[in-house]
């Protein structure tokens, strides 16, 4: 007993947190509405099955179906219920302590903020656990017709657990940030709904690229991002490990939600830029392994032996997924407050973040090069995964390396025929515990059972990619892709960097930077719908600026606009921009320096 | 070493573009066991101070040194030396006497079984023992500021930073507030006790320091600053007999004598008291008429007082008592400073 209470140290937030948080009739209440608004969605379903039954005669027959409608009716509420319920929890545990003015007398101690902020998160999620553990019973009619295994039950179960560890940690993040509960809840749902709409936009990305291949992201580097990111999610295929369903959700989740409640900690430090290699590290963790669950999963259906289902996108589309993730990132990192002090030698100061110190302080300088690190990092990944499938020599050419179904259909000549893309919709839709490939529009199996009878495969044909008649090919390849994605860290990056040092308020930089972001990404858009027409909103639009199109060019097999390919328009652009960023920074910089210093203490001890 | 250091510490707010002063400039050096009154108006920079001390602030410049511990730098070691209680606080919901106390004992890292016994010893310290099994939210206001006391001792703090102890509290408890201090004073911790209210200071602290608009105009030994201020220190004489002809011969001590007051009305002397009223005086009663109080405004040095007890026994005046009173910090305070608000 000892060892195991030496082994965890009790977490007095944890203890408190729980001693009161079933005090009094309020969280009776909370359960007892949880369970009624379950037992009521439920009861409505089955009743209206039954009587669909009593009026068509259908039997016994389709109850497994009815089985896993009712599962899934339960999970669509309970999901939401959940999602909304621990946000509310922990979006107000630490702005509360603020308001009631017992938050100085809890940082006075000597608990560590990691145990503080632990506590309120596990203490929040656990409530959640009770939850979802009172409402099994209401899974048990879903056995009782059948139609739903344990395996499944636990899988979404985790899954939704894992989720609202990551949505509580969101909640905890604003709530370290912003001084009162209101704001925080606020900004914590706004936050939800701002991933919801990227998963929309990816998905919409997706159904549109499906019709035509000059939508926004361009390419088909959009509808890889989708594909992928969902399939790594849901797909019990996670960094080439085969596991159970939403393995890859829960483990990204924990990552994630892990490092968002860093973020709480840090916040509450004395000295916050002392946790910035920590917070580094977890960024880069949650991005690389991101990445390599999409990487792996796409190469698997390249080379691996459940090549299935179909593909769209040749491999080197893969890099838009680190991309997306790094535009996201680019605004938070590279911006920051410039101390008079930092100002007074800007050059140096800008240089030091290069130094492994640099980086690990977490301040404006080392912005720039932690996020160039990152995307080094998620390219090496790239070409650690194709090391790792015994491909490494692939890499060079991987624009012409598409999925299975691409290879299959044209086995003589890659890239795949635009006949391929031009047709229906075509992937996989899952549904429940419904897998349903689509082909050309139309179904092909589900559950992996053939419904059309495919036309007779051809002769399987190893894969050998053709070789591009030169690396520089205009469409470009991997190491056009790679200038690409660097060329636009360092032009976005020093981009922000100059929108927080001009305006010297780093909330305002970050919000200019996201905006100016969606203007880049939706402007073609807004271009081809002006002009009626998509054919040239990549090149008069500027959608050579969105690294995704331009990514996603290289993937292209029509011939490219006339002029120079969109990867050399685009990465010279960034290069120029983020030069000129700098250039127009030091104005800036300069009137920063002239003023008298609000100096923390640190920066004397530490510059001077 | 001094258990307390602080040296030209500085504090500046941001407050939109202009930047705001509130602690300019501050030095003090505290030994252990000192009790520190820290005196000022409202907004004059006692809790932007007490709150560096206490690692919640970071100082604009300076150093601030607990027990030899640089605030800034290591604010982990200073939170386990020192105890804080806020001048503004609140407290759980939900939560009782006991669980909040063993709350904060466990997060100042005092082990499972050491905590029983004192949670029970800080609650016998401030007399809520009988509260023990009350929920907290339920105690009146005087005994949730025991209560913060009480949170406050339970990892048995070197220092004590208490800010504003006894506001807005009845009498009474006040005056439990006070006595809780005394025992705190005998168990020999360092304190600084800050405060706009004068009269509670007086009685336990031995070292006083004034600041206004974020300046400290003086700070020490609770006498030597009345001396400081007035230029003089009070001397109180009872007299069983002869309180006329006393004054008479103190008036005449003009080199080290100021002031001479007597209970019924006062005699101020003039830079130099003419020969003839002190003529008067003495022609008026050589063998004055009865006892009765005199205080004198001695100027001279301090291990010369005695020449003046001498001097009046000698002429035969009836000496009862001959002692310093406690010093009247109100009018040190109204004397120093100017009424301005930071």
């Amino acid at each position: 007993m000892s060892v195991i209470a030496r082994m965890f140290p009790e977490n007095p937030v944890l203890v408190k947190e729980m001693r009161t948080r079933m005090r009094g009739a309020r969280a009776y209440w909370v359960l007892l509405g949880y369970l009624g608004f379950l037992t009521a969605v439920l009861l409505f379903t089955y009743s209206s099955w039954q009587s669909s039954v009593a009026a068509t005669g259908t039997g016994a027959s389709d109850s497994s179906e009815t089985g896993k409608m009712l599962f899934n009716v339960l999970l669509v509420c309970q999901s939401f219920l959940v999602l909304f319920i621990t946000p509310a929890i922990t979006s107000g545990s630490i702005t509360i302590e603020r308001e009631q003015q017992t938050l100085d007398m809890l940082t006075m101690t000597r608990m560590t903020r990691g145990a503080m902020v632990g506590g309120k998160l596990i203490s929040a999620v656990s409530f959640t656990a009770l939850l979802l553990i009172t409402s099994l019973p209401l899974v048990s009619i879903c056995f009782m017709l059948g139609g739903v295994d344990p395996a499944m039950v636990i899988s979404t179960y985790l899954a939704m657990l894992m989720g609202s560890f990551l949505i509580g940690a969101i909640g905890l993040a604003w709530s370290s940030v912003c001084k009162t509960t209101t704001v925080a809840v606020l900004l914590t749902y706004l936050t939800m709904l701002f991933f919801a709409v990227l998963m929309a936009w990816a998905v919409g990305t997706y159904v549109m690229i499906s019709q035509s291949p000059m939508a926004i992201g361009g390419g088909g580097g959009g509808s890889m991002v989708a594909f992928s990111l969902t399939e790594s999610w849901c797909g019990p295929l996670f960094l080439g490990i085969h596991g159970f369903e939403y393995m890859g959700f829960a483990v990204l989740s924990a990552i994630a939600g892990i490092l968002l409640a860093a973020v709480a900690m840090a916040r509450l430090e004395t000295w916050p830029d002392r946790r910035g290699g920590l917070l580094r590290g977890l960024t880069t963790l949650v991005v690389v392994v991101q990445a390599a669950a999409c990487y792996t999963w796409w190469l698997d259906r390249i080379y691996g032996v459940g090549a299935a289902g179909s593909a769209l996108d040749p491999a080197v589309a893969a890099l838009c997924v680190p991309v997306l993730m790094l535009m996201v990132l680019v605004p938070v990192f590279a911006t920051g407050e410039l101390h008079p002090i930092e100002a007074r030698n800007f050059g140096r100061y800008l240089l030091s973040g290069f130094t492994p110190r640099g980086l690990a302080r977490g301040r404006l300088a080392s912005g720039v090069p932690f996020l160039l690190l990152l995307a080094v990092l998620c390219i090496g990944a790239y070409v650690l995964v194709f090391a790792c499938f015994g491909k490494v020599s692939d890499v060079l050419h991987s624009a012409s390396l598409p999925g299975a179904m691409g290879a299959a259909a044209a086995p003589s000549t890659a890239p795949a025929p635009p006949a391929l893309r031009q047709g229906g919709y075509t992937g996989t839709i899952r549904s429940g515990g419904n897998i349903t490939v689509y082909r050309n529009g139309v179904v092909v199996s589900i559950n992996g059972q053939n419904v059309v009878r495919a036309p007779a495969a051809p002769p399987a044909t190893p894969l050998t990619p053709t070789k591009p008649a030169s690396i520089w090919e205009s469409a470009g390849d991997f190491p056009q892709a790679v200038l690409v994605v660097l060329a636009f860290v360092f032009g976005f990056g020093l981009f922000s960097q100059f929108l927080s040092v001009a305006f010297g308020n780093r909330w305002i930089g970050i919000a200019l930077a996201y905006l100016s972001m969606v203007v880049i990404l939706f402007l073609p858009v807004l271009y081809g719908i002006a002009s009626n027409s998509y054919e040239h909103s990549g090149l008069e639009g500027g959608g050579f600026l969105d690294p995704l199109w331009a990514i996603g060019e290289m993937t292209n097999t029509k011939a490219p606009d006339a002029g120079l390919p969109f990867w050399l328009l685009g990465s010279v652009s960034w290069i120029v921009l983020g030069s000129l960023s700098l250039l127009a920074t030091v104005p800036f910089v300069a009137r920063r320096a002239m003023k008298s210093s609000v100096v923390p203490y640190e920066e004397l001890v530490i510059n001077v | 070493m001094p258990m307390i250091e602080i040296q030209h510490l500085r504090k500046e707010y941001r407050d939109q573009s202009n930047i705001k002063v509130a602690v300019k400039d501050l030095s003090l050096e505290l030994e252990q066991g000192d009790i520190f009154g820290f005196i000022g108006p409202n907004g004059a920079g006692k809790t932007t101070t007490i709150k560096m001390l206490a690692t919640l602030l970071i100082p604009t410049a300076g150093t601030a040194l607990v027990n030899g511990i640089d605030v800034v730098r290591y604010p982990e070691q200073i939170r386990s030396i020192v105890g804080y209680m806020p001048d503004f606080f609140g407290v759980y919901d939900d939560i009782k006497v006991w669980e909040y106390l063993d709350f904060f004992a466990a997060a100042y890292r005092i082990t499972k079984d050491k905590r029983p016994q004192i949670v029970d010893d800080v609650l016998a310290l401030t007399d809520l023992t009988v509260k023990k099994d009350s929920y907290v939210e339920s105690l009146s206001r005087g005994m949730k500021q025991r209560l913060c006391l009480a949170k406050t001792l339970v990892h048995d703090p070197k220092v004590m930073l208490l800010d504003e102890p006894a506001s807005g509290l009845d009498p009474r408890a006040r005056i439990e507030i006070r006595e809780l201090l005394k025992e705190l004073q005998a168990m020999g911790k360092t304190i600084i006790v800050s405060s706009h209210i004068l009269p509670e200071m007086e009685e336990f602290c031995n070292k006083i320091g004034i600041i206004e608009s974020g300046e400290m105009i003086v700070a020490g030994d609770v006498n030597t600053i009345a001396r400081q201020v007035r230029g003089q220190h009070t001397i109180e004489i009872r007299v069983v007999d002869g309180v006329e002809r006393a004054e008479a011969i103190l008036l005449g001590m003009t080199d080290v004598i100021r002031e001479v007051k007597v209970t019924n009305g006062m005699r101020q002397l003039e830079e130099t008291p003419t020969e003839a009223a002190r003529a008067q005086i003495l022609q008026r009663n050589t063998h004055g008429v009865g006892g009765g109080v005199l205080q004198i405004g001695y100027v001279g040095p301090v291990d010369e007082e005695y020449r003046v007890l001498a001097t009046l026994v000698q002429a035969g005046v009836k000496v009862r008592a001959f002692h310093t009173p406690e010093t009247d910090l109100e009018d040190v305070f109204l004397r120093v400073t100017k009424g301005q608000v930071a």
